[in-house]
């Protein structure tokens, strides 16, 4: 059975789970000041999605996961969209503790910048202090593909940009349906390209 | 239908059609061949409305529309496919099609859009679940090619610039493909097929044979496609 939690301010930090099958969701829309600690002890699989759009306002939402025993499957999806004169600041970090063993951690953390005057500091971080784990971290920084944008275009559709940012969201909450419930939280496609 | 005027194409400095002239008329199939990299999937490109280094004038219809962007070159009527359709995450093939059909007319119902879809979905012999598949992910060579046909199929164009629409398709899926162009054309619509495989022509039956070489276009009639099969295009050079 899963323990869904809708938001990271829901998580509590003084808490040490075991044997939970957690998943954690983070969409925002608004300007938010989160630090968010999960502690995981045995066996424990925890999946955090994080949605993070902004515009004309600076954001921070940072989470990090310990795991201090041995057994856990952590992963993290992170999305940052950062619209006009916006600031987003995500950290992601896991840390596995000395002495624990077969843990694996997958951070990965995907970043739009639509607009000169955005800015996003993203990073994951993973602390390692055994051998005994499995554990990979990617963050890119990307626009839109002119190859996509070009052919849907040819396609008659005008605003393809919209299309492909609604895409690049959903890619992100087809992940469960418990997911959709949140979506209004997130700025809408089309306040975000203007 | 369409008309291109001291038609110049340039990419990264390199002239890859200098001042040429070309025209088609409803009813009409031309070939465009040339060896790689002469520049006929440029010329599809340009004619589309890419943003390459373009010179010179283009009319469809009788209407200049040399400064028209993309998708205003779609709804008056010109579709490309492309030697490889590109995938896009997150977005199903029914939305794309959808998005499209609706940019040309936004009361059409979204469940007629689906009948439709599917019904040719099912000519094409795509899976029952295409229209949910996201679009193009992890689809086959194959059926990324039939995806395109699907979309001219539901976007009714007047021009069609097909571009190795052939390439990467099995002798049966080449054969389903080749049916329906050859069925959707009628004397009111028109079509530029660039293909490496002959077999494409040998469906399509074009009456003029255009060579891009040496930055310029020239015309043949039909009997230069035998000739080309069997001398290749050092004759050009």
């Amino acid at each position: 059975m899963k323990d869904i939690i809708n938001s990271l301010k829901d998580v509590k930090s003084n808490q040490v789970y075991h044997y939970a099958n957690l998943e954690i969701f983070g969409y925002y829309g608004a300007s938010e000041q989160i630090n968010t600690s999960i502690n995981l002890g045995n066996n424990n699989n925890a999946n955090v999605y994080i949605v993070n759009t902004a515009v004309d306002f600076e954001t921070e939402v940072n989470i990090n996961i310990k795991c201090t025993g041995n057994n856990n499957s952590v992963t993290v999806k992170s999305l940052n969209i950062a619209g006009k004169d916006s600031s987003i600041t995500n950290v992601v970090g896991v840390t596995i503790n000395k002495g624990t063993k077969a843990n694996s951690a997958h951070v990965n953390i995907k970043n739009f910048l639509l607009h000169n005057s955005s800015v996003i500091l993203a990073r994951p971080d993973l602390y390692i202090h055994t051998d005994s784990v499995e554990c990979s971290h990617g963050c890119s920084m990307g626009y839109f593909n002119a190859d996509q944008l070009f052919y849907l275009n040819t396609r008659g559709i005008k605003n393809a940009k919209e299309l492909l940012l609604q895409g690049i969201i959903n890619s992100m909450i087809v992940q469960s349906a418990e997911a959709d419930k949140h979506i209004e939280r997130l700025i809408d496609v089309q306040r975000l390209i203007s | 239908m369409l008309r291109l005027l001291d038609y110049s194409v340039s990419i990264n400095g390199k002239k890859l059609l200098d001042k040429v002239n070309f025209a088609i008329n409803p009813g009409e199939i031309h070939a465009l061949l040339g060896p790689n990299g002469s520049g006929k999937s440029s010329l599809l490109n340009a004619i589309m409305g890419k943003t390459f280094d373009v010179k010179g004038k283009t009319f469809f219809n009788d209407k200049d529309i040399t400064e028209l962007p993309p998708d205003e070159r779609s709804k008056a009527g010109i579709f490309m496919t492309f030697q490889q359709p590109i995938e896009i995450e997150g977005i199903s093939n029914m939305a794309v099609v959808r998005e499209s059909v609706r940019e040309r007319d936004s009361t059409v119902k979204i469940k007629q859009i689906l009948t439709e879809f599917k019904d040719n979905a099912s000519k094409l012999e795509l899976g029952q679940d295409w229209h949910q598949r996201l679009f193009n992910l992890n689809a086959s060579g194959g059926e990324r090619k039939k995806m395109e046909i699907l979309q001219m199929l539901m976007l009714k164009p007047k021009l069609l610039l097909l571009d190795e629409i052939d390439s990467g398709l099995d002798v049966d899926a080449l054969h389903i493909i080749a049916e329906l162009i050859k069925n959707y054309l009628t004397s009111d619509t028109a079509c530029i097929v660039v293909s490496h495989n002959f077999k494409l022509y040998d469906y399509l039956q074009p009456s003029q044979v255009h060579v891009i070489a040496n930055s310029k276009l020239n015309t043949y009639q039909p009997n230069m496609l035998q000739k080309i099969k069997n001398e290749g295009y050092n004759q050009f050079t």
